[in-house]
């Protein structure tokens, strides 16, 4: 097509589909005066399409300077509302609207072009919002109308729109090969060029770093992926699965925290037992922490363990994650430092007089540390406590008042009130947060742990067996412990009905899980991809030393071949629209003349061209006679029969040269 | 009969194709700078996407024949159309095709665009064969070879452009140019000029017919045109007595060579429409009077080929 083309209303009605599709993710988040000025522009030029309301052709250099103003005014406005903040949602806002003001003089093939390409680098944006797999789809059906859009404009008219959206299809499918070589073998360059803007990360949920009674409870109702693991050699028992998060070891009464004392680092473990090795998929949560099986003793992540052996990244997690770890869960620490004996004995001086009254009757009766820790837990089964994701309020000592008054908490007031009991009774003691359980997927053979099993917990230290965990949800409530939150969700209907196992709902559960192993596998082998990922998958293919050198190397002699395979399958000679089946076999027939030196000329009908050649090839001239009768008869008689026939005849006939 | 085979069936990116490249540049720059797996997916998506729009571009075009007849005699400044035949051995539907002459290489050099003249449209070739018209400007009169002729397309994205050339042996005589001042000889001026001033009365007039290129300005007849959508000229009768000789001296008065055939070549039409027997005179042959069409191209042909 000649770039000075007009346009037909039908490439108009292409190529503003496909921009109006690849601009409405973005609706909701620009500012809503930009959202209805590009919507504008796109109905005036759909409208334009139906004629109704054409481009003001007669006042064109007005239109055009009013544009070029609009535009100038478009950025210093958008300028202003990001406050100069150039970063991506600026950046997406200017382009959005340059392709509505592009649309207003859309009249020949080159601003066609420009817009179809614009479209494509739209489509590209929504990615820096959403990788998620229905995105991707949506935004692949893009490319291909986009694709289409394209091939509309360079068509003759009369082919039919179908065949266009076909066509167009059809070629996005055929660069998938071509693109998945590229996407597995381009080298991966380290590090962003020029930084990534800070608004390019989502707002995120998730375990802060520190603890204030009532905080995980609203974690409690979120069906938010926290994080996926996998087990490479074997899974342990759903007690052991305590994925330690921060390690709290001040209060001031209301609030735990990590503590400002000098971090001497994790204590030497001696490992007793084997080892776990198991691959975490984090989602992004903000802060620097990292789930993980006690005792870590291998990371591969950019980390460093606490001296609670909690796992703390260097940098805030600010995106999906995937890293490995090491455990043993059986092991033996030294000795508890003296800091660290202080630390998790402190208390707030004048704090919780009744607690601190109720250890001293414990320590009065002379018992030892593991016996003072049987009797808080016994104290929680005997005393009517109760477990509850809506616990009531507690406006002055939430520890006093929850352990005598109301006795209803969540996880967290349950870790609180024992780890201040056992330090009030002088047992040194720990808050632990972090979740607890996870729900396996059978598909994959992977647990997806949910921010609603987030968790809390205590760890008591015991002269002769160290650091000991002890759960006090789990006195009360050990269901929540074995079968997990969703057992306590009675204010989540839905789920709840779901437990009972009826045949719909275990459809649905199978359904749902299949879907979330689609989202893992999609994170850890599409988005996840990185340059450490590449490495070990093309060392596992027998690359050795994976160098940016030899990955081009290697991805140009792949995409050489691949071009010459689909060099080769284009060459099969298929139609881009399929011809009348008599049609494709009387070409057959003609090439196959054609071959011998005996070409039909564009013409000839198929009686004067098999006279022409039966006079001059004898030999032939029964067989095409009778070819050129059957054709014609299917061709041109009211009753197309004979088709097999001809066919079969057309594959026996094989002309050789004269002789 | 001509077959662009795959040695010789060119392809490079057009503007919008480098601009493609362009924006899966940008993107995958993008992609490293946000880490975007989605947004490295997408760009190596087009390059596959151009890949296959280069193989398909080129795919329309090959294997395509191309044939050619002599085109009809045209006057020059008329363009001369050259009825191309293609034809197509394989069963593939093939789609927007357009066909330029190339100019000869004396007339082209490489800083000065375009180096093709004419335009020719085909949209689909299906089912073994089409055809196609190919218009080419003439200027000269004589004898004009069609020389090598470009058949390209950018189906179906427009990202890549594909050409051939075809050298067909085909050829169109051109006719020089009907022009003139000077009277058919036998019709004196002043007869001329009595019909123009005079109006209806004076014998000489004949009836009234369609205009025809090369007619005087002043015979035509103004008051009958402004009533129909044509023009009308005068018929007027002159000669009828014996036979026209159209002679080359006698367009001495005009001196250039060109112009002087021009003249004869105008006189060639009038004396062919008026209907008399009229015979050519040139300076190496003579042409017996005569009527009729081919008598007619007769001495067109010879006035176009009269060496300058």
């Amino acid at each position: 097509m000649s770039t000075a083309r007009t346009l037909t209303a039908s490439d108009l009605w292409w190529c503003l589909g496909a921009v109006a599709l690849a601009l409405a993710p973005h609706a909701g988040r620009l500012p809503l005066a930009l959202s209805l000025g590009v919507a504008a522009c796109v109905s005036w030029r759909m409208l334009g399409a139906l004629g109704r309301l054409p481009l003001p052709e007669r006042h064109r250099p007005l239109l055009w300077w009013a544009l070029q103003g609009l535009a100038v005014l478009t950025f210093v406005l958008i300028y202003a509302v990001y406050q100069g903040q150039l970063g991506r949602d600026a950046g997406v806002a200017m382009l959005s609207a340059m392709t509505g003001l592009k649309l207003l003089e859309l009249r020949n093939g080159r601003d066609y072009y420009a817009v179809c390409l614009l479209t494509y680098f739209l489509v590209v944006t929504n990615f820096l919002f959403s990788q998620a797999i229905p995105t991707a789809l949506y935004l692949l059906g893009v490319t291909m109308l986009t694709t289409s859009a394209l091939v509309r404009v360079n068509a003759p008219a009369r082919l039919p729109a179908r065949a266009c959206a076909r066509l167009g299809a059809m070629m996005v499918l055929e660069s998938l090969p071509l693109m998945a070589v590229c996407f597995v073998l381009f080298p991966r360059l380290p590090g962003p060029l020029w930084g990534v803007p800070t608004d390019s990360t989502q707002a995120v949920t998730g375990l802060s770093d520190e603890m204030s009674i009532g905080r995980i409870a609203r974690l409690g109702t979120s069906d938010e992926v926290a994080f996926r693991v996998a087990f490479l050699d074997s899974t342990p028992s759903a007690r052991d699965l305590y994925w330690r998060g921060p390690v709290l070891w001040a209060t001031d009464g209301r609030t735990w925290r990590a503590g400002a004392i000098e971090n001497t680092g994790a204590p030497p473990v001696v490992v007793e037992g084997r080892r776990l090795r198991y691959d975490i998929l984090l989602e992004a949560h903000g802060e620097r922490w990292l789930p993980a099986l006690d005792a870590v003793t291998y990371s591969d992540a950019k980390s460093r363990a606490q001296r609670g052996r909690d796992l703390v990244a260097t940098e805030p997690i600010k995106r999906q994650l995937r890293y490995r770890l090491e455990s043993a869960l059986d092991y033996r620490l030294p000795d508890l430092s003296p800091a660290d004996r202080a630390a998790a004995l402190a208390l707030p001086k004048q704090d919780h007089p009744r607690s601190r009254a109720l250890a001293a009757r414990w320590m009065a009766q002379g018992l030892a540390p593991s016996q003072i820790v049987d009797a808080a837990l016994v104290n929680f089964r005997q005393q009517a406590f109760s477990y509850t994701l809506t616990p009531p309020v507690l406006p002055n000592d939430p520890i006093d008042g929850f352990l005598f008054d109301t006795r209803q908490g969540f996880c967290e007031h349950f870790a609180a009130a024992f780890v201040v009991l056992m330090r009030a009774a002088g047992v040194p003691a720990r808050v632990v947060t972090g979740y607890q359980g996870g729900e396996y997927n059978t598909m994959s053979d992977y647990f997806l742990v949910r921010q609603r099993d987030a968790h809390a917990w205590a760890e008591v230290y015991l002269e002769t067996r160290g650091w000991v965990r002890v759960d006090p949800t789990g006195a009360v409530a050990p269901e929540r412990v074995s079968l997990g939150i969703n057992s306590f969700a009675g204010e989540r209907g839905p789920l709840r009905m779901l437990d009972s196992a009826g045949f719909a709902a275990r459809v649905f559960n199978g359904a749902r899980q299949l879907w979330d192993s689609a989202n893992y596998h999609w994170s850890n082998w599409v988005l996840g991809y990185s340059a450490e990922r590449q490495r070990g998958l093309l060392e596992a293919l027998g690359m050795e030393e994976v160098t940016p050198a030899r990955l081009v190397l290697w991805l140009t002699s792949v995409m050489g071949a691949l071009l010459g395979l689909l060099t080769l399958l284009l060459l099969r000679n298929r139609a881009v629209t399929r011809l009348p089946p008599a049609l494709r076999i009387y070409g057959t027939f003609c090439e196959r003349l054609a071959r011998v030196g005996l070409p039909r000329s564009p013409s000839e009908g198929p009686l004067e061209y098999a006279e022409r050649v039966a006079a001059s090839r004898a030999d032939l001239a029964a067989e095409v006679r009778a070819i050129a009768q059957a054709f014609a008869f299917i061709r041109y008689a009211d009753a197309p029969t004979g088709l097999s026939a001809l066919r079969a005849r057309v594959h026996a006939f094989k002309p050789g040269r004269p002789t | 009969m001509d077959i662009l085979d795959r040695r010789r069936v060119y392809i490079v990116p057009t503007r919008p194709g480098f601009a493609l490249f362009g924006v899966i540049g940008l993107i995958l720059i993008g992609a490293t700078n946000y880490d975007n797996a989605l947004a490295y997916i997408l760009s190596f998506l087009l390059l596959g996407l151009m890949f296959s729009a280069m193989l398909r571009t080129w795919r329309n075009l090959k294997g395509i024949a191309l044939d050619t007849e002599d085109a009809a005699p045209v006057h020059a400044g008329m363009p001369a159309r050259f009825e191309l035949s293609l034809t197509d051995a394989s069963v593939l539907a093939r789609y927007a095709f357009s066909f330029r002459r190339l100019l000869p290489r004396s007339q082209r050099f490489w800083w000065w665009r375009p180096q093709t003249e004419g335009f020719g449209e085909c949209p689909t070739i299906e089912g073994g064969g089409a055809l196609a018209t190919l218009s080419v400007p003439t200027l000269h009169r004589g004898w004009l070879a069609l020389g090598r002729v470009e058949m390209s397309s950018q189906f179906p994205l427009g990202v890549f452009r594909t050409w051939g050339y075809f050298k067909p042996p085909a050829r169109c005589l051109v006719y020089p140019v009907a022009a003139g001042k000077l009277p058919l000889p036998g019709v004196t001026a002043t007869a001329v000029d009595e019909a123009g001033s005079a109006g209806p009365g004076v014998d000489d007039f004949a009836g009234l017919r369609a205009y025809v290129a090369g007619d005087s300005l002043r015979s035509v007849h103004w008051k009958a045109s402004a009533r129909s959508d044509d023009l009308v000229v005068k018929q007027l009768q002159g000669g009828g007595h014996g036979d026209l000789w159209l002679r080359w001296v006698d367009t001495a008065a005009l001196g250039g060579v060109e112009a002087r055939i021009s003249q004869l070549t105008r006189w060639v039409l009038e004396a062919d429409r008026g209907g008399t027997p009229f015979g050519l005179q040139l300076p190496a042959l003579e042409l017996a009077p005569a009527t009729g069409p081919a008598h007619r191209e007769r001495c067109l042909r010879a006035l176009a080929l009269l060496p300058t």
